[in-house]
């Protein structure tokens, strides 16, 4: 059985042409790659700390 | 491919050349982009909207820079009436690939039409009014707004759940089965329309078929010429040879016919009472016409005979006015030779019902002259042969002649008396009354009126004896 009022909540309010520029700014664009980079750079990152605290 | 570490460019190595780094994540990640956008495409195809949205922006959480998964993205939201998605996804694509970009073409093409985009727009901000509706309990007003935002955008696929969902708060589960079934054309696969349509299915107990009528077609598809199953095996028939007979020939030549009679009946039959009727409407019409143009003829004839008619009396009236005063002049001209040979009774004749209308006033006064002149002298001897006559006891000549006199001069004493003893002395008493009584009245309180009454008196048989007659004159 239905909900009106619970199915009522997933209705959203629809985006204007005039909200074009937000919706772009606001969008999240991250994908796997920039996931994968950001792996790599923490990686990069902890290995160059632990190379500079074994030289310390 | 750049590789993801040192962003040199790699053509098909799992190693980058330049910084040894181990490419086969990403390639891996990118080959998944690419099956993710396949098969939303297939889905696409299929209108699977729903499907191809989910598979398309999975594509892209592989590989942001997907392009045409991308576009493919935008112009499935399009599709389901998300105009700003769909902008929002073209813009981006553009951004990224600025060249031989198919988003540039689908960009300008919008903008190329802004009325079409500001009817998306408006109907969008509807779409939003009635939701607030809703929202605030104002469904009907909802329902009315919702239903020609869907006449203005058909393809606003949220906009039909929207409505399907009122008419399934207000159990009208008819209308939003049709509702959610215009939903389903644009995306067959839609989350929400298959859940709403389950719904309307278990209230009414009826399934929605979602099959396109295609009654004849099936059947054919259905029953292949020349393929048969049997005993779970497929047999090709031969065709069947159809042999053309006469009877066969003579059947098509009647159907023909029957067919040709029909399309006669139907088709020229119509057409041909309609130019019939239209003729005679028109013959009416020129009758019609005729019948009027004549009537007002008879009309004027009619007029014209009235007219003569009216001259003819007018003439017929002249004439007779003319003929009067010719008589009237010629009995005029007789009573004044008459007069002027000293006959006046004959002068009187001529005079007697003489209209004096019709005379000149030099006649009138000619008239008037022989007529004043003859009434006196006649009086004076007709009273003179009265009282003569009744003198020599001729009471029936002394009658005629007193009584000529009496139509002269009707107040002359002696006449009236003489009458009145002349009717006495013949025995007719009506008369005598009559004249004694006219005495009394013109004479009142005389002694004149005192004898009369004392005859009138006595001849009515009463005792009192009048006094002689002629005491006064």
């Amino acid at each position: 059985m239905i909900n009106y009022e619970e199915e009522l909540k997933k209705f959203k309010p629809l985006l204007d042409v005039d909200e074009v520029e937000d919706a772009i700014y606001s969008r999240d664009l991250t994908d796997v790659i920039d996931i994968l980079k950001e792996m790599l750079k923490m990686n990069h990152d902890i290995k160059h700390d632990q190379g500079t605290k074994e030289q310390t | 491919m750049k590789c993801m570490n040192c962003g040199a460019v790699v053509h098909d190595a799992k190693t980058c050349p330049e910084c040894g780094f181990d490419l086969e994540v990403q390639m891996h990640s990118l080959q998944l982009s690419v099956q993710y956008y396949n098969q939303g495409l297939d889905k696409a195809e299929i209108r699977d909207l729903s499907g191809a949205i989910e598979l398309l922006r999975r594509s892209l959480r592989f590989n942001k820079l997907n392009i045409p998964a991308r576009n493919l993205l935008g112009l499935v939201y399009f599709e389901t009436g998300e105009a700003v998605s769909a902008l929002s996804e073209w813009i981006i694509s553009k951004n990224i690939m600025p060249d031989q970009n198919v988003a540039t073409s689908y960009i300008q093409e919008l903008q190329s039409e802004p009325a079409k985009l500001n009817m998306i727009n408006q109907t969008i901000k509807k779409y939003n009014i009635a939701l607030k509706c809703c929202r605030e309990g104002n469904e009907d007003v909802a329902a009315i707004q919702l239903k020609k935002i869907l006449n203005q955008n058909p393809k606003l696929i949220k906009g039909y759940h929207l409505l399907a969902l009122i008419y399934l708060k207000r159990e009208e589960y008819e209308k939003a089965r049709k509702i959610l079934k215009k939903a389903m054309r644009i995306d067959k696969t839609n989350a929400t329309s298959l859940r709403f349509l389950k719904e309307v299915d278990d209230q009414t107990g009826t399934v929605t078929s979602l099959e396109p009528r295609k009654f004849f077609r099936s059947k054919r598809e259905e029953k292949p010429e020349g393929r048969k199953e049997s005993d779970g095996m497929t047999v090709i028939s031969p065709p069947t040879f159809r042999e053309t007979s006469v009877a066969a020939t003579l059947l098509n030549i009647g159907l023909g016919l029957i067919v040709g009679g029909l399309m006669v009946w139907f088709l020229l039959v119509p057409s041909i009472k309609q130019g019939i009727n239209r003729d005679a409407n028109e013959k009416i019409v020129e009758y019609s016409n005729t019948m009027a143009s004549q009537k007002a003829k008879i009309s004027d004839l009619n007029d014209k005979i009235k007219k003569s008619e009216d001259t003819v009396a007018s003439a017929q009236q002249q004439i007779n006015e003319a003929s009067e005063k010719s008589t009237a002049y010629e009995n005029l001209m007789k009573a004044n030779s008459s007069y002027k040979d000293g006959k006046y009774e004959q002068a009187a004749k001529a005079l007697e019902g003489m209209n004096t209308e019709l005379l000149s006033a030099d006649a009138k006064e000619i008239y008037d002259k022989i007529y004043g002149s003859v009434q006196t002298t006649m009086f004076t001897q007709l009273k003179s042969a009265g009282q003569e006559a009744f003198d020599k006891e001729d009471y029936e000549e002394a009658i005629d002649k007193l009584t000529k006199a009496r139509e002269i001069k009707e107040n002359d004493y002696a006449v009236l008396n003489l009458l009145a003893h002349s009717y006495r002395n013949i025995g007719d008493t009506q008369n005598a009354i009559e004249n004694f009584q006219e005495i009394v009245d013109k004479f009142p309180k005389t002694k004149r009126a005192n004898s009369a009454k004392g005859y009138i008196d006595k001849l009515q048989g009463n005792t009192s004896t009048p006094d002689d007659s002629d005491d006064d004159d």
